[in-house]
């Protein structure tokens, strides 16, 4: 999934970072950029073993959906990813020698991923999400290189970013990697389980599922005390705009994943569907790419650390109005509750559940929410088999405003809901 | 201002040519059609193909030929699929079947044999052939050149008049007969499919380079059927011919005329009757044990007793169409005077219902109440659906195929629809749609089946009281008031008759900010219905054509019929 950033906090970023261009050079002067990891790996020899071990891992790390654009070649790059700073492009990790990474040593591929360098010494940008990759092991990072060294080559030189001055002077990341990068290779915690350490290593290191599901502070970082409590990035909805996106909770807290038992975060991760949600939007590739291709072991210890995750929460919701309320009980009856039902429970064949457990519901941001009011649950492409008698339908020129801050604010606020009210403004903001 | 095309000829001197030429600059920019200016800037409507109703053929075929000749024939043309709550809507995604296709033939030639007859000839006729025995291509030509321009909606070319003169003149020579001739040439008129669709015909738009607008031909059609519900009348068809319709004085003369004329209520009469889904009554009956008072003659004048409060209130009196809805005022005929329980003379007499009674609105007329009843007994659901649907144009589910409806049908010994209704509740599959439709239908229990008012039903008092979308009412009188003041309840109103005069379903997608502009220019006239007829008919959307790939888009969404195959063979 995509990393991203909140567009309210531009403004900021860009006077935060004016006042640190200074001390940036300053830093500058005395940090060294790109240097190989001395580590001694052996990248040598290659073997079949290695090679179907590093495709394992880069389903896991789901490197495909943001290597490979749609109808594109595989790995060969060019997808765009939208953020405050600019338009950043996916590059070329297919072995081609003048394009690709054909010519990276192992040693580079590992310092890229350990340290975020590239093998020309300057820094990466962590839209490649190297915060998390530098807790890949060696042996993984190993069986990967093998993995991409044997997909076809691919010539297709990487689309230019287009970033603007001072973001895309790449020698300031050094600056930002000082405070918010810690770099190093995952290290268990001997008090957990095995089952626990390799469920942490997959969600924190390979998955980095975190570049969505954590809240970033104004630098574009990801706040460490928060992490899994929910993030927001820009993504496509159906019809391919751009707008904002909430990824849930992944923590224990109330609207979070406290709320699904471990054989439904499972379910979810296996098959893109459980009891309470089906897969749509964003999370689609993460599904579709990724962890439905993972072994039962690994899903099952994915579900086993996210249950451990003690609660964090980014916010706390307002009461909804009772005026509010009201006018959403009747959109609701009138155009939701006829197939999730006036329970909110839904149905396997009319809706999914939106009481008790939907994490999207109750998401702190309702981004995501009222995306699927506006535009209807963009499902994955094939779909996955469903029993539903009918797909939802957009609401986007049906209702108001007024209209889907209200139902919205009444389905976050029944059924043990409590995800608090939504304003007109919000939903003119994803229109 | 008077508008009319600019006179061309030799001015002598320069002068005097700028002056006219200025002239007509000027003519022309106070001419322009510039539209409501608070009318969304990018509104239109789709260009569509659209069968003829069966009324529609009836009214164009006693508009040009008379009403003896149109009651002559059964309207040839296929039932239509409701669309969007409109059987008008439907007209523009079916095609014809072959069987269809005879029928209408049969229908065309028993229409030509009745206007060339010898009672019909001497006044349908503009002249007498030479020779009764033999072709006469003058007096052919004339009559098919003019009765083809109506039937057409537009003027026929040369070379289409020839080749139907040459159809007459051929028949007449075989068979040594003038008449029959004439008669196969109008019977080939009459199947023809730019007679039997009304085809809209684009042409660019000069006030917007690269837009398309309606042809001034296709614009009358579009009103006349609109407004009439029937084909252009001469002076119609002349404002086409003359420009005068794409001018902005000119289009108020015309939409003027037409409402002012006695035709506006066979329009009116069509739209409703079609809004209330009255084509219904065609198979409506009740079981003569349960309600012997009501027979087929009882129901049809239901509907034309609601068809007629409806005239009187939105036409005649020009007032507020949401009083429609608390109006006590309506007419009374002896067929219904016994299910009301009021004394009455013969005919159809003017009657107000006494502040006493429980009849208040059109939702408390026998129409409403025994269309959306069961054979032998009420139906709240289908009454709470119906005014959701019929009048605030909001979409009820049909019921899921695997429906159990054993725990209502035992429901046990329940006196009233309120306790057998509650077991809807105990399933929250059914819970659901019955949620929006059952409470509404309940605050009508004072009616059966038939629309005989009752207190109670098997002994127990009757409960009306109830909840329309946030508005509490205790009795029928509440609930008609919240009906009234519901604010979906214009809406809905500009939605249908929007679609009506347009030809086809609205999309929300392209038509949501027209809609929004229609409702708030009705609500600031007080919400009067000619005011809103004059409003569509004027603007910019009525006459401009949208880009064939968003009217393409809609019809696939509306509908899996391919307008454009307008012939379907079975």
């Amino acid at each position: 999934m995509q990393p991203g950033y909140s567009r309210s906090r531009f403004l900021l970023i860009v006077a935060a970072l004016s006042l640190a261009v200074a001390g940036a050079f300053i830093f500058l002067h005395v940090t060294s950029t790109g240097q190989s990891v001395s580590t001694g790996v052996d990248f040598e020899p290659v073997d079949k073993a290695a090679i179907e071990r590093g495709r394992y891992l880069a389903l896991a790390g789901n490197c495909a959906s943001c290597h490979t654009t749609a109808g594109g070649r595989f790995m060969a790059g060019g997808v765009a990813f939208e953020t405050p700073f600019g338009r950043i492009y996916s590059t070329n990790i297919t072995p081609d020698k003048a394009t690709g990474i054909g010519d990276w040593t192992g040693q580079e591929f590992l310092t890229s991923m350990r340290r975020g360098v590239r093998p020309d010494g300057k820094h990466l940008y962590p839209v490649f999400p190297y915060t998390a990759f530098t807790k890949v092991s060696d042996a993984d990072i190993v069986a990967l290189y093998a993995y991409l060294s044997s997909i076809p080559a691919v010539r297709q030189q990487a689309t230019g970013n287009e970033i603007s001055f001072p973001f895309n002077q790449r020698a300031l990341m050094s600056f930002w990697k000082a405070m918010f990068f810690d770099e190093g290779v995952y290290e268990a915690d001997i008090s957990k389980s095995p089952e626990w350490n390799r469920g942490a290593y997959i969600v924190e290191a390979l998955a980095h599922c975190g570049a969505c599901h954590s809240p970033r502070n104004f630098l574009g970082a990801e706040k460490n005390d928060k992490a899994l409590a929910g993030g927001e990035y820009t993504d496509n909805i159906p019809g391919g705009a751009l707008r904002t996106w909430s990824a849930p909770n992944l923590t224990s807290a109330p609207n979070g994943l406290g709320l699904w038992p471990h054989e439904e975060v499972v379910d979810y991760l296996k098959n893109g569907i459980n009891t309470y949600v089906e897969t749509f939007g964003p999370m689609n590739e993460v599904i579709m790419n990724s962890t439905r291709h993972l072994s039962e072991d690994d899903v099952n210890a994915m579900a086993v650390y996210l249950k451990s995750l003690p609660a964090r929460e980014e916010e706390y919701p307002a009461d909804v109005r009772r005026t509010v309320l009201g006018m959403g009980r009747t959109v609701y009856n009138l155009h939701c509750g006829t197939c999730h039902l006036p329970t909110g429970l839904g149905d396997e064949e009319s809706a999914p559940r939106l009481g008790g457990g939907s994490l999207v519901v109750q998401a702190s941001n309702p981004a995501s929410l009222i995306n699927v009011i506006l535009y209807s649950p963009q499902r994955p492409d094939p779909p996955l088999p469903t029993k539903r008698r009918k797909p939802m339908e957009e609401f986007q020129y049906l209702l108001t405003d007024g209209e889907i801050a209200a139902v919205a604010s009444y389905v976050r606020s029944n059924w043990g809901n409590a995800g608090g009210e939504v304003t007109p403004e919000q939903v003119a903001a994803q229109r | 201002m008077h508008c009319e095309y600019p006179r061309t000829g030799v001015v002598p001197g320069r002068q005097l040519l700028i002056a006219s030429a200025l002239a007509t600059i000027l003519i022309f920019a106070g001419c322009s059609r510039q539209g409501d200016p608070g009318e969304p800037e990018n509104s239109a409507s789709p260009l569509r193909v659209r069968l003829m109703t069966g009324q529609q053929y009836s009214n164009t075929i006693t508009d040009i030929f008379g009403a003896d000749i149109s009651n002559s024939v059964a309207p040839p043309l296929p039932p239509l699929a409701r669309t969007d709550g409109l059987l008008a809507s439907g007209a523009a995604f079916v095609g014809v079947t072959s069987d269809q296709i005879q029928q209408i033939q049969q229908a065309a030639a028993t229409v030509a044999a009745k206007v060339v007859d010898e009672y019909h000839r001497d006044f349908l006729i503009p002249c007498q052939p030479a020779a009764q025995t033999a072709a006469d291509a003058t007096c052919a030509g004339a009559f098919l050149k003019e009765a083809g321009r109506l039937l057409y909606r537009r003027p026929l070319g040369e070379s289409k008049v020839a080749g139907l003169v040459d159809v007459a003149d051929t028949a007449a020579d075989e068979s040594s007969d003038f008449y029959a001739g004439l008669a196969l040439a109008l019977e080939s008129m009459l199947i023809s499919p730019e007679v039997i669709f009304i085809v809209d015909v684009a042409e660019p738009d000069p006030e917007n380079p690269g837009r398309e607008r309606l042809d001034a031909y296709s614009l009358a059609s579009r009103l006349s059927f609109f407004l009439w519900n029937s084909a252009p009348d001469d002076e119609l068809l002349q404002a086409a011919a003359s420009g005068e319709l794409h001018t902005r004085e000119g289009l108020d003369r015309t939409v003027t005329r037409m409402l002012a004329s006695s035709r506006l209520e066979d329009g009116l009469r069509a739209f409703f009757d079609d809004m209330m889904a009255f084509d219904e009554f065609a198979s409506l009956a009740k079981d003569p044990m349960v309600y012997p008072m009501v027979t087929g003659a009882t129901l049809a004048d239901a509907r034309e007793q609601t068809l007629r409060t409806i005239i009187d209130h939105v036409m005649t009196r020009n007032e507020d169409y949401r009083d429609l809805f608390t109006t006590r005022s309506s007419f009374m005929s002896m067929n219904l005077a016994a299910l009301y329980g009021t004394p009455t003379t013969n005919g159809w007499v003017p009657y107000t219902f006494p502040e006493s009674s429980s009849r208040s609105g059109l939702l408390t007329q026998v129409s409403f109440l025994a269309a959306h009843s069961h054979a032998v007994r009420s139906s709240p659901t289908k009454r709470g659906r119906a005014m959701r649907e019929l009048f605030l144009c909001q979409n009820v589910p049909d019921p899921p195929p695997n429906v159990d409806f054993s725990a209502l049908e035992d429901a046990g010994d329940v006196a009233t629809a309120r306790d057998r209704l509650k077991i809807h509740n105990t399933n929250p599959s059914c819970a659901g749609c019955h949620l929006i439709t059952d409470p509404l239908g309940l605050g009508l229990e004072n009616f059966d089946g038939a629309g005989g008012y009752r207190a109670m039903e098997n002994g127990v008092e009757l409960d009306a009281s109830g909840e329309l979308d946030g508005t509490l009412y205790d009795d029928v009188e509440g609930l008609a008031r919240a009906m009234r003041d519901h604010p979906k309840l214009p809406y809905c109103l500009v939605n249908r008759m929007y679609a009506y005069g347009t030809g086809g379903p609205v999309s929300l997608k392209y038509d949501r900010a027209i809609l929004d502009h229609f409702t708030g220019r009705f609500a600031g006239r007080g919400y009067r219905v000619p005011d809103l007829l004059r409003e569509i008919a004027m603007s910019r959307a009525f006459s401009r054509v949208r880009p064939d790939l968003a009217a393409r888009e809609i019809s696939a969404n509306a509908s899996g019929v391919d307008a454009s195959k307008l012939v379907v063979n079975q």
